[in-house]
């Protein structure tokens, strides 16, 4: 939701490790992190703070699982991959490694997905030379 | 002749009982001695009230303060234990750590400090956003440069609350591990 920015992070897991030079926490086994309607589910996250506030969340996992509900009459959408980088201040997830976002009914998949949280706007990117995973969309029909 | 035999009478009864007296005599020296040495090895061999004190390392750095209400020295048991300890711990010239509880204890021959009830640790006290850490007991290894408890632990920074059972600190390092059932909240900006 939009207001998603403004709540509170709450995080749990398994164990996890301070790093005061860094300035990172990190999370791992079993790690919830929720920010309103918004959820990480993951292995292992690392959160970035600067000046005591978070700017930067990595999740990995396989996959990690990023879900958040865009707006009350929106669809929630779930986003799966072996990497999840939360930024903050630009409110946007990119995902990588096996990289997969649905909403509702239809699914994107491709070498990196950038998911802009503001608009719901999900960019798919296929990866480079013939190896590369090619951008895949699959929209359903929609009810008239 | 009744005389003599009630002196010989006498001399039997002083005869029987010298060796009883001697007994005696030579045991209670030896319970009185054991009875001092017991009260101080059992008990304190000297105390300080409102204690203070400064350790520095080979280089006269100051490595650690120690204040107290009040400190007792048990030889036996080769521990001090202390009311109202305060601590801190210095890195690198500038405290790391300072720390404090109700009560606490510290080992004659082991590099090992005891806070117990009430642990308050302030790390990093001196930068802008230092973090609190409040348990129930946390034990300091300085020669190490680490603090470890396996109680469960309430971490806040400005309003950050990060709650957890068992924490190990390293102070020396800046770096520190939650063991185990880690909760954190943390208010967006």
């Amino acid at each position: 939701l939009p207001t998603d920015r403004k709540q509170p992070i709450h995080i749990s897991a398994d164990s996890a490790r301070i790093d005061d030079n860094t300035g990172t926490t990190t999370y791992k086994g079993n790690v919830l992190m929720t920010q309103g309607s918004m959820e990480i589910r993951a292995a292992k996250v690392d959160l970035y703070r600067k000046k005591d506030d978070i700017n930067l969340i990595i999740a990995t996992g396989s996959p990690a699982n990023f879900r958040q509900r865009p707006s009350k009459d929106q669809p929630i959408t779930n986003a799966f991959g072996e990497k999840l980088e939360y930024k903050i201040a630009e409110q946007t997830v990119t995902i990588t490694g096996q990289a997969r976002v649905e909403q509702d009914r239809d699914t994107f998949s491709g070498e990196r997905i950038v998911y802009q949280m503001k608009k719901a706007i999900v960019n798919a990117y296929s990866g480079s030379g013939s190896s590369g995973q090619r951008v895949k969309m699959i929209i359903q029909p929609k009810a008239n | 002749m009744l005389l003599t035999r009630s002196k010989t009478r006498i001399f039997l009864a002083i005869l029987l009982l010298f060796p009883l007296f001697l007994y005696w005599i030579i045991s209670s020296d030896s319970n009185i001695e054991d009875a001092s040495e017991a009260e101080i090895i059992s008990g304190v061999d000297y105390f300080m009230k409102s204690a203070s004190s400064k350790e520095f390392n080979k280089d006269g750095e100051l490595l650690r303060t120690l204040k107290a209400n009040e400190l007792n020295h048990f030889p036996r048991a080769k521990r001090t234990t202390l009311k109202q300890p305060h601590i801190t711990l210095m890195a690198e010239n500038s405290p790391r750590l300072t720390s404090e509880s109700l009560s606490g204890i510290a080992y004659d021959n082991i590099d090992r400090f005891d806070l117990v009830e009430q642990v308050i640790v302030t790390h990093n006290p001196t930068s802008p956003i230092p973090s609190v850490l409040r348990t129930s007991s946390l034990s300091l290894y300085q020669a190490q440069g680490t603090a470890k408890t396996n109680a469960p632990v309430e971490i806040t920074q400005q309003s950050n609350i990060t709650t957890a059972t068992g924490m190990i600190i390293n102070y020396k390092m800046n770096t520190s591990e939650l063991l185990s059932d880690v909760k954190g909240t943390f208010h967006a900006k």
